[in-house]
């Protein structure tokens, strides 16, 4: 199979599954759909597909709970529900499934508080207030790309070595000790 | 690893599988309808209800020249069918607006296509939302989620009704066609007594 006849199968058994799920309802049998459902998924889940958000947002388009297609008014009921808490009121849209009466919330955000402060910035004009750099960024290249080549070779390992030795070098002849004070002389 | 595999494979999580919305069983590559000649439609709107809602501010509702309704839960209630209606509604969805939540959105055709009665959804353009809330600002009406619901009933022009009708094309779900109408499957009917 080459490339072009592998996609060919793989949409085919992808629309094919996923038809087989929408096909469920009409035959009446909603048992069936958590298994179907899940053997479609695994397929995408294979072929490393990323679904559309419509389809791949959990609980949106299937129960979460048994699988089932949700089709307003025949397996599941839609209402949005309104509460207050700790003085914050939260809307949030919530889908019954009729079948197994497994109930999935989503959070509404309230944009009409929001949306007010979004607005106003754009009203007006972008100015950029940092501080502009000076004109010198060729030069300032140049050198960069230097300064960066004598830090590689100072961060060498010989180089870090030798520093090494300087340092002790330097802290024993610095050191009171009379041994050291003859070696000097 | 190297890098540019790296980079391959998180491009590759990026791109999204297109082939699955064009599959023409489901269809939820156009799930919203496509709206002819869409400004006319806007203006329509616009003229007949959105300016004129605005001197109605202090006037009870049942006596405004249409009935409107933007409430999410009273419009599922209606289109759902647990009203018991079935006239006809103008539903108006302002799909591209920013504040809209998109899982609310998704189930809005099917709700549409399952009602008993005529329903056309219009999808509305960009910035249509915030001009909906600035004309119904002063009346107690709300439009927290993007829709606005027009009943079709004898209040209404019948030739708003008919021009509106006459630019959307009709919802389209070949999966859902036998659904419609097979008796549901639930067994628990939940009901109240006043």
């Amino acid at each position: 199979m080459n490339r072009v006849e592998a996609q060919k199968f793989r949409d085919k058994q992808i629309s094919q599954k996923y038809n087989l799920i929408h096909l469920l309802p009409t035959l009446n049998v909603p048992e069936l759909s958590g298994l179907y459902l899940k053997s479609f998924l695994t397929a995408t889940k294979r072929y490393q597909l990323q679904l559309p958000s419509l389809i791949g947002e959990s609980e949106a388009k299937f129960c979460g709970s048994c699988g089932c297609v949700r089709i307003p008014q025949r397996n599941s009921r839609l209402s949005v529900i309104e509460e207050v808490e700790a003085n914050v009121p939260s809307r949030k849209l919530q889908y019954t499934c009729l079948h197994c009466k497994h109930a999935a919330t989503f959070p509404l955000v309230e944009l009409s508080k929001e949306s007010v402060p979004d607005q106003e910035p754009t009203s007006e004009k972008f100015t950029a207030t940092w501080p502009r750099r000076e004109k010198v960024a060729g030069k300032v290249e140049k050198n960069s790309s230097k300064i960066r080549a004598k830090k590689r070779k100072m961060n060498s390992l010989s180089s870090l070595l030798s520093k090494k030795n300087e340092e002790r070098e330097k802290r024993s002849s610095s050191s009171l000790s009379l041994e050291s004070f003859m070696q000097r002389k | 690893m190297s890098l540019r595999s790296a980079d391959k494979k998180i491009s590759k999580k990026k791109q999204l599988y297109r082939p699955i919305l064009d599959n023409p069983f489901t269809n939820e590559g156009h799930m919203w309808p496509h709206v002819e000649d869409q400004p006319f439609v806007w203006e329509l709107l616009e003229t007949t209800i959105l300016s004129r809602v605005r001197q109605f501010a202090d006037v009870p509702q049942e006596e405004w020249p249409w009935d409107i309704t933007t409430d999410f839960n009273e419009i599922a209630r209606l289109l759902d069918g647990t009203m018991g209606v079935k006239e006809e509604v103008i539903l108006y969805v302002c799909v591209k607006d920013s504040g809209v939540s998109s899982v609310l959105l998704q189930q809005i055709p099917l709700l549409c296509y399952m009602y008993e009665g005529n329903v056309t959804l219009v999808q509305l353009a960009r910035g249509a939302l915030p001009q909906i809330r600035d004309a119904i600002a002063c009346t107690p009406l709300e439009c927290k989620d993007g829709l606005l619901m027009v009943r079709c009933n004898d209040k209404i022009n019948e030739n708003f009704v008919k021009q509106v009708k006459s630019r959307v094309a009709p919802l389209q779900f070949p999966w859902l066609n036998t659904v419609k109408y097979l008796p549901a499957d639930i067994k628990m009917v939940r009901t109240t007594v006043k």
